[in-house]
């Protein structure tokens, strides 16, 4: 699996999924606290939670600032877990010869059928549960941090009669069941059961998909692989926005008669519920005690923004930027726009766009009056600014 | 080669030792490699082929490369694995035992031609009839453009479509695209903003361009459906964007809005159509 993405991905192959990831790695560098009861290291101020929802900001904030507020997450996060348990699971996608890891150097034929290969009894740590295995001399680490009681390792993992297939191994392995046609994952089963009904960010995938580990029948998870916020683009505003959503949310929860309908609904009705999720906790954490012009107090019958002033109809959908500018949107000659759209702040959005691997958007809201034109943004082929790995 | 493309996993089609020997037949394959490229350069190199004989399928012999591609099409185990993987991308029950039998023979009758088990399964009454399948991403898009009339005017569908999940001749992993996983809350946001991206030229300006002041429900949404060519829409979805169109109107309270708020209503109905259900299946 590690042929997914070439090694020179630092150049033109790298993807945004592969950032994150890195990013994420990134985060978790040294935070020795991650299992249940330790306290948090002094000075961090990190706790679990805090650390997968930094994780995911983190991850975000690669590309520039985020319109996501990291609280969003927290507060998502929170609500799916009240007594501040968090499971993390980080899958490498890769291999490793765990007759190597844990050499079975107590077993006879171990040296018998690897006559190059084979490490000697006392060429690394012995593997305390079970001393006829032996740690590799490289992972002397993970054998203290096992000698401590902080890593398990599950050797000689397998199954009965398997079939020869990489993927049908890797599959089970995922989802945890011995069934090809299984298609909700271990995570996702345990949410099923006690998961809550509305909350997507209770099972997150910080990626560009949903990891299979978390596939869910029922209840809502989320997959987030996101430049600048959860954001759904559309050509409308306030307050018709509003009622293109609800309308979308309709699609998700009408009856299905095909297992392709309910897929598309149920995709539908997650990305609806996690759109407002990110919006309704990024509302709270922007309230700002002053109020901005074109605050939901305006009268309804005046116009929110005079037609005439505004020259960039076209908002993002990120609900809370509807109303209330954030402290990274200065103000520009073309600030009169209360609805921060597309083309509307070229001092943010441009510059970020400009350095982010996935090319640039400009907008052309100054000087043509509509500020849709994604055309500079140039893909996947251009160089990052910098080499995260 | 044989798990994936020509004869399937767990249909005892091969045993291990198979899989050993074919590795061998399969021996003098090189590339080179560099940094900027990855790797390039792939070629056939004789000296660091096993000229040995091997033992495939039980017929032994100093199989090559081409050797190893032919034993896999010639085993009788191939044909009924080729026809269901065919099958299988346009229609998403399996076939029936009468319809299987009549593909593999027109596979066998016909030297191995795809052209006529393809033409066979696009004209059954199970592709048409059958349940609906979502489209991949490249396939949601390619439908969407065809609609509304627009081209491969941009670079941009190659970043879109890989958000959405299918960068073309870039798959996850040598057993291509899971058909099965199309979407989810991240790859369904990538559609949306897609669609979005498709109807530049499609959507109007609420702000900046004169709209009709007058049009009703049902003129907007014959003009967004009209937009998209008139795709067959369920009647829920009709009902419901109908239903839309009828809320927009009533959120007119003052003389400005009833142009710019009719044009925002026409951008949301071409959108919801875009990303509704039925442009979604196929």
């Amino acid at each position: 699996m590690s042929a997914r993405k070439p090694t020179h991905s630092c150049c033109s192959g790298f993807t945004r999924s592969q950032l994150l990831r890195n990013a994420a790695a990134e985060a978790g560098k040294g935070l020795p606290a991650i299992e249940p009861g330790m306290p948090e290291p002094a000075g961090t101020g990190l706790s679990r939670r805090k650390f997968l929802s930094r994780s995911a900001g983190l991850a975000l904030a690669v590309y520039g600032a985020s319109k996501i507020p990291l609280s969003a997450f927290e507060t998502g996060i929170a609500q799916a877990a009240p007594t501040d348990k968090i499971l993390i699971s980080v899958f490498l996608e890769g291999g490793i010869d765990a007759m190597s890891v844990l050499a079975p150097v107590g077993d006879p034929k171990y040296a018998q059928l690897r006559p190059n290969l084979a490490f000697k009894p006392g060429d690394g740590p012995t593997f305390s549960e079970d001393t006829r295995l032996q740690w590799h001399p490289a992972a002397a680490g993970l054998a203290t941090l096992h000698e401590e009681g902080k890593v398990s390792a599950f050797p000689a993992i397998g199954y009965d009669h398997p079939d020869q297939s990489h993927f049908t191994s890797r599959h089970y392995y995922e989802i945890g069941e011995l069934q090809v046609g299984y298609r909700t994952g271990w995570l996702g089963r345990y949410l099923d059961l006690v998961g809550d009904d509305e909350n997507p960010l209770q099972g997150l995938s910080l990626d560009g998909d949903l990891s299979p580990m978390l596939a869910t029948a029922e209840k809502p998870v989320a997959a987030i692989d996101s430049v600048d916020g959860y954001e759904l683009w559309s050509p409308t505003g306030d307050p018709v926005e509003a009622e293109m959503f609800r309308s979308f949310a309709r699609f998700g929860s009408l009856p299905s008669d095909s297992p392709g309908l309910a897929q598309v609904r149920r995709a539908t009705s997650q990305t609806d519920k996690l759109r407002q999720e990110l919006a309704g906790s990024a509302n709270s954490a922007a309230r700002s005690p002053i109020p901005k012009p074109g605050s939901p107090t305006s009268s309804p019958a005046s116009p929110p923004i005079s037609p005439s002033a505004c020259r960039c109809g076209w908002s993002r959908s990120t609900p809370r930027a509807a109303t209330t500018p954030t402290p990274t949107r200065r103000p520009t000659s073309n600030a009169t726009c209360a609805r921060p759209a597309k083309g509307c702040s070229p001092s943010s959005a441009t510059s970020r766009r400009a350095d982010s691997p996935t090319g640039s958007w400009s907008s052309s809201g100054a000087s043509s009056g509509a500020g849709r034109r994604r055309t500079a943004r140039s893909g996947p082929t251009t160089a990052p600014p910098a080499t995260p790995s | 080669m044989m798990e994936l493309f020509s004869l399937g996993a767990d249909r005892g089609a091969y045993t291990e030792d198979d899989i050993r020997e074919q590795a061998r037949s399969l021996t003098g394959w090189r590339n080179d490699w560099s940094s900027e490229q990855g790797a390039y350069n792939f070629r056939f190199d004789p000296n660091w082929h096993d000229y040995g004989a091997k033992t495939v399928f039980g017929k032994t012999g100093n199989w090559g490369w081409e050797d190893a591609c032919r034993l896999c099409v010639e085993h009788d185990l191939h044909p009924s694995f080729f026809v269901e993987k065919l099958w299988s991308y346009f229609v998403p029950q399996s076939p029936s035992t009468s319809v299987r039998e009549e593909l593999i023979a027109l596979y066998r009758g016909n030297g191995w031609q795809i052209r006529p088990v393809l033409e066979a399964i696009l004209t059954s009454p199970d592709f048409y009839e059958g349940p609906p399948m979502v489209k991949p991403p490249v396939v949601h898009l390619a439908s969407a453009l065809r609609r509304l009339g627009r081209h491969i005017d941009t670079e941009a569908w190659i970043w879109l479509c890989e958000e959405a999940g299918q960068r073309l001749f870039w798959p996850p992993n040598v057993a291509g695209w899971d058909d099965t996983r199309w979407l989810d809350t991240s790859r369904l946001r990538a559609r949306w903003n897609t669609v979005d991206y498709a109807l530049y030229g499609t959507s109007v300006d609420p702000w900046n361009q004169p709209y009709s002041t007058t049009e009703t429900p049902e003129e907007a949404l014959a003009r967004a459906l009209g937009s998209w060519g008139s795709p067959a829409l369920r009647e829920e979805h009709r009902e419901e964007l109908l239903d839309l169109a009828r809320r927009c109107e009533s959120l007119i309270v003052a003389n400005w809005q009833n142009g710019p708020y009719r044009a925002m209503r026409q951008n949301a109905l071409l959108q919801l159509i875009g990303i509704s259900p039925d442009l979604i299946l196929q």
